[in-house]
Formats: C-alpha cells, structure tokens, sequence
C-alpha cells in the first residue's frame, strides 16, 4: 500500500466527518511524516494531529478516526517498520503485515466500511453539526422537545459568546476611526515654528447607556428565554450597567442572579429565585409592563435602553400598551426582540403590532444567527 | 537535534514537555512553519516559547497582542519627528526636493518593532506572538505574509526577507476562532492541562524542597478541582504557587485546615472557593 494513498484516505475520513482539511494541510502532513521515527506512536500521531487538525473541537474526533485507522491494525514492530521505512520507501506502519494488501482487504477494519462509519456518524459535533443549531428554530421548539435538544443547544451559549466577540470588535473598530484634531495640532505646533510634532486625534465621547433587559421566561418562551438570558448575562461584558428582569406576570429585578451564575445554570437559577417565576404560570404582559414601571420606573431616563425578550403572548390579559408608551417616552430607545416569525405577529393573542409602534426597532429573533445579529445591530 | 534531544533540552530550560509538545517543536523546526499554540490560561503556553528561547540559547523577540495593535506597534514606523527635523535642517541647505525626500525614507529613519526586528535580526531568533486571539481581522492578514514567507514587504523600502528564519510561536486563548488562512501556514497544538505524573514533576522540578508524597498529594487534589466545572480551574502556575505556598508553611500533610488557609492561591472566586471545600475529599 502507497503510503500516499493511505494518507488520503485518512485525510477523505476526517472531511467525512465534518473536518475542513485543505490540500495545503494534507502536504504539510506528509513533509512531516518524513522527518520523524514511525516506529514511536506519540511521535507519528502527533504529526499527523499537529499538520492536519487546525481546531480543538475536532480533536476527539481525530482521535477516534485515529485510532480506527492505524491502531487496529496488528502488532506494531519496529524491525519491520525500518525495513518497509527504508526499502519500500513509505508503507504505513498500522498496515505493516501486508504491503499489498490494502485496508480493504481485511475485514471489519476498513474504515470506510459501512456499519462503522454510521457508526462514527453519531459522535459528537463537528461544524455542519453545529451550524444546523445556530439555524434551529426557537419557535417551531416547544417544551415537548426533549431535553437532549436542550442541552445540546445550551452547550453552543459558549460559542454564541464567542461569535459576539468577535463581530462586537470590528463594530467596536469601526466606531472609533477618529480624525485629527486640527486645531490642537496647529496649536501645539507653534511650540515648535509652526512644525506639528505631535499630533492629536479627535476623541469620540460614546455615550454609555444604561440597559434595561426584561425577558420572559414563561413555557412559551421556554427556548428563547434560555438566550435571552444568556445574552443578557454576554451584555454585561460589553455594558458597564446592564440591569435584568424577569417576568411571567410579575416583572422581579434579576441582574445579582445573572451576575453571578454562569451562564449553563443560569435559566434554572432564574427560574428558582426570581418572584416573578412563582406567581403564575401565564405570561401576562400588562401587568409584567405595570409593576416593572411602578417598582423600578423611576431609575429610567433618557439614557437608558430598554430590551424586551418576549413573544407578545399575552393570553388575552391586559396588553399594557398604554404603559409601554409611557416607557417609550421616558427613556432614549425601546428595543423588542420576538422569536416567532413577523407573520405571526398579528395573529390570534400577540400583541406585537401594536407593541411595535412603542418600539424603536422590533427584531424576529427565530434561532441563534438571527438573534445574535440583532443584538449586535443595536450595540 | 531529535525530538529525544528537544525533550531533554526543554526539560533542561526548566519545561517539562510531553512527547506531542516536543514533536510538534521538533516539526516546526524541520518544516520551518510557525506553532500556533491554543488551551486554557495557565498550561504554560507563553512560558513553552520563553523555554525553546533558552534551550536553544538565542533571543526572544515577544509581541504582546491586544486589541486595535497596529501595523505602527507591531511592524515598523515612521520616525515621524526626526523625519520632520531633517527636513527643516535642510531647507536651508538648498537640497534637491527629490534627494531629501530619498534621504527622510531610509532605514535610518525606520523604528523597528518586534515583527520587523525579527526579520532583520542575524542570529536566529524566537518570535513569541502573544494572544493573537486579540487581534482584529486585517491585523491577522498582515501576519499572513510574515508566517508563510518570512519576509515583510513595506511600501517605502520593497520587501525584507529573513536572514535566518525565527521560530515563530503564536498563543491564543480561544476568544475567537481564527481565519482558516492563519491556520492554515501553522503548525496546530492544543496544550491541556497536564496529566497527574507530568504536573507532579512539574512541580518537583519548579520547587526542589518538596518531598515526594506531598507533590503527589497536592497533584491529586489539583486534578480533582479541575474536573469539578469551576468558573476558573486551577492552572499550573497556580498549582505551583499553592505548592510553594505549601512549602513555605513546612506543611507535611494537607488536610481541611491548611487547605481552607491556602485556597486562595489556587481559586480566584468566591464562589469557587466555597463550593469546592464543600465538596472536597481530603484524600489520606
């Protein structure tokens, strides 16, 4: 067996799998292998995993596909590997008792056989895995899904983290391109005959907003609620005052929960100690609007920011128009994020489209890609 | 040098190394590619570049990254000012416009920062990039053409290559995701914090005094921290500073009193540090 061909179809199992691996890799993988002493396991796994993995959620992954090719092979001896090293130029050590007898010769260890691979196929993430989730619909997700979705999804918050992160930072350098300054150049440069040493950029004072996150936690939001607060726990390291609330009927301030759990706990930790939780199981927007205003209105103002997380459900209780008016007046901009599609919106008990005239901007936040775009819209 | 010679050498600067580490330096070495290092704070990613630096007795060049570093900070500059005096020195000289102009964009005016200064170093160097998750995008793909090329092109002077070529090691913390061009010209190596046997002699090596058994003690306890989901695991520059700290109260055996006394050095939350003594064995 060529040693390359070996190697390829090693390289075509890890793409199976998920793994994004360039020809540019597969070269590199192979220049390795020519500087090091096969006969050492450590030493070969870890040209193949250093050359040809880029990502360390694809490391067990690698691993297994690893251990499925060359491992099950028989014994592993250094006499043989020499000669086949030397004289053959390039065998492939897990395959050495045979050189002209392929993988695919010996049964049950050919690793593209097909019970295996289905097999494979179940392992953990790779990134078409976790693209799907990004796109899943919140909506279409009700409190029948079972709890492995759930957790599956709960494991991405992380990622949806670092996704922000790095989206926040280039609108973060965009904002803060400054000009010169030049009256304080020219003024400075008179110190030195009219030579401007040093120069000045404009600042730019940003203006920092005091947010006001709300969020439904209620059934029909079951789904949602786990980002909203996962989102609004991610604000906090990019807002120096981000206060939070929850509300199912009752509207019960949460920003010292939210502060300090992480963020795999923090919907359960919400839901234990928040007043608002205990009170009923129906989502009521005109009283949740009615108490957040007479408990904490009085801390809004004009620059404060207030982020509503809720589908507008309102069961046919009070909407509470009225009082997210007044809110629009006091404070600069009210933002609603809503996870049913725009559709729905004016359909049977939402009440969004008359919720949206108080709003400055709605978004339909139906998976993870969407919400995440529309938080990092209004930053 | 071989990977055996690379292992010992490492050991000999005071970093103890797997097997893995090892190779993928000794690769680095062979196929001329940088190292691009990632894992969790503390496992000893920027102290691996500062140990290769001593083990093969040539200098570091370190660039610290952060967010919004520049071309300015990171490659070279202008020496703005002096470039301005020179030309108000030779206005009364009546020198050609053409000639001064060729004089202000001469290398004598040029301010090396750490990239450019490891290119143009003559004995070869160690380039650590620090925390390139920091960067911002363009940053990265300025970096491109040094790390496949070794070889930096600036606009007034055309391109300088390399004399010898750096042994370039980048560290990332995983805040990001990095472009798949940057992967691609690297070597890729995931440092984890390290098994019980490694840390323990990890630990003997950074603190002679300490007798074998406690090593191991405080080893086994580390480990059961880590896998306990705290916000913050120990590292290993913690697990050593617990052990020294151990060592400087003589203590012999750890049970519940001198752990609750030492944990600070080892948890750096609150939160951490009440729910790990609630759960924790004392192992005997």
């Amino acid at each position: 067996m060529m040693f390359q061909e070996v190697l390829d179809g090693f390289v075509q199992e890890l793409r199976s799998m998920g793994l994004d691996i360039g020809p540019s890799e597969a070269e590199d993988c192979y220049r390795a292998l020519l500087q090091i002493d096969w006969t050492q396991e450590a030493l070969f796994y870890q040209s193949l995993a250093c050359t040809l993995v880029k990502d360390f959620e694809w490391l067990p992954i690698f691993r297994e596909v690893f251990d499925r090719f060359f491992k099950q092979a028989p014994s592993w001896s250094p006499a043989q590997e020499e000669e086949e090293q030397h004289g053959s130029k390039l065998a492939l050590p897990g395959f050495n008792q045979g050189k002209n007898q392929g993988p695919g010769k010996k049964p049950g260890q050919h690793p593209g056989q097909p019970s295996q691979r289905k097999a494979s196929q179940r392992t953990p993430p790779g990134k078409k895995r976790n693209r799907d989730l990004f796109e899943l619909d919140f909506y279409t997700a009700t409190y029948q899904t079972p709890i492995e979705e759930i957790r599956r999804l709960e494991s991405l918050v992380p990622l949806l983290g670092r996704k922000m992160a790095s989206r926040m930072k280039i609108k973060r350098r965009k904002n803060q391109a400054s000009r010169l300054d030049y009256r304080r150049t020219i003024r400075r440069s008179m110190n030195f005959g009219g030579t401007p040493l040093d120069l000045y950029n404009q600042h730019k004072v940003r203006e920092k907003p005091v947010i006001f996150a709300l969020c439904d936690i209620s059934w029909s939001c079951l789904y949602f609620s786990y980002f909203s607060l996962a989102i609004v726990h991610l604000l906090e390291t990019y807002f120096r005052q981000v206060r939070s609330f929850a509300f199912i009927d009752e509207a019960d301030e949460i920003t010292e929960v939210v502060k300090n759990t992480p963020i795999n706990r923090l919907r359960q930790k919400v839901m234990f100690s928040a007043d608002a939780a205990t009170a009923g199981s129906y989502t009521n927007y005109g009283r949740a609007l009615e108490t957040f205003v007479t408990k904490y209105g009085k801390d809004l103002n004009r620059k404060s920011t207030v982020l509503i997380f809720g589908d507008a459900r309102t069961n046919w209780f009070e909407t509470g128009s009225g009082t997210l008016q007044d809110i629009h007046n006091q404070v600069k901009r009210v933002y609603w994020f809503n996870p049913e599609p725009r559709i729905q919106w004016a359909n049977g008990d939402s009440n969004m489209e008359f919720y949206a005239r108080y709003c400055h901007a709605t978004f339909e936040c139906g998976n993870l890609d969407q919400l995440a775009d529309a938080i990092i819209k209004i930053v | 040098m071989q990977v055996s010679d690379i292992l010992a050498g490492m050991q000999g600067a005071g970093y103890i190394c797997s097997l893995e580490t090892a190779t993928t330096i000794y690769l680095a070495r062979q196929l001329r590619k940088p190292v691009l290092v990632e894992g969790p704070a503390g496992v000893g990613k920027t102290s691996l570049a500062q140990a290769y630096a001593q083990m093969s007795s040539c200098q570091i060049i370190r660039l610290q990254c952060y967010e919004g570093i520049d071309e300015a900070r990171a490659l070279y500059e202008w020496n703005y000012k002096k470039q301005l005096l020179h030309i108000q020195a030779s206005a009364g000289r009546g020198k050609e416009v053409d000639e001064v102009e060729k004089e202000i964009f001469s290398p004598e005016f040029l301010l090396s920062r750490p990239l450019l200064q490891a290119i143009q170093s003559d004995q070869s160097v160690c380039l650590l990039i620090d925390e390139i998750d920091k960067v911002d995008f363009e940053f990265e793909a300025m970096l491109l053409e040094l790390l496949s090329e070794f070889q930096i092109t600036l606009p007034e002077l055309g391109t300088i290559k390399a004399q010898t070529i750096p042994f370039v090691v980048l560290t990332s913390n995983a805040t990001r995701e990095l472009s798949e061009a940057l992967k691609r010209r690297c070597l890729y190596m995931y440092l984890d914090y390290p098994e019980p046997a490694r840390e323990q002699m990890i630990l003997q090596a950074r603190l002679p005094g300490l007798s074998q058994l406690l090593a191991e003690q405080a080893v086994k306890m580390v480990d059961s921290l880590r896998k306990m989901n705290l916000r913050k695991p120990p590292s290993i520059a913690e697990s050593i500073d617990w052990a020294a700290a151990l060592l400087a109260l003589q203590v012999d055996v750890i049970d519940r009193e001198v752990l609750t006394s030492t944990m600070s050095t080892l948890l750096k939350h609150r939160e951490d540090i009440e729910r790990s003594l609630q759960r924790m064995e004392i192992p005997r």
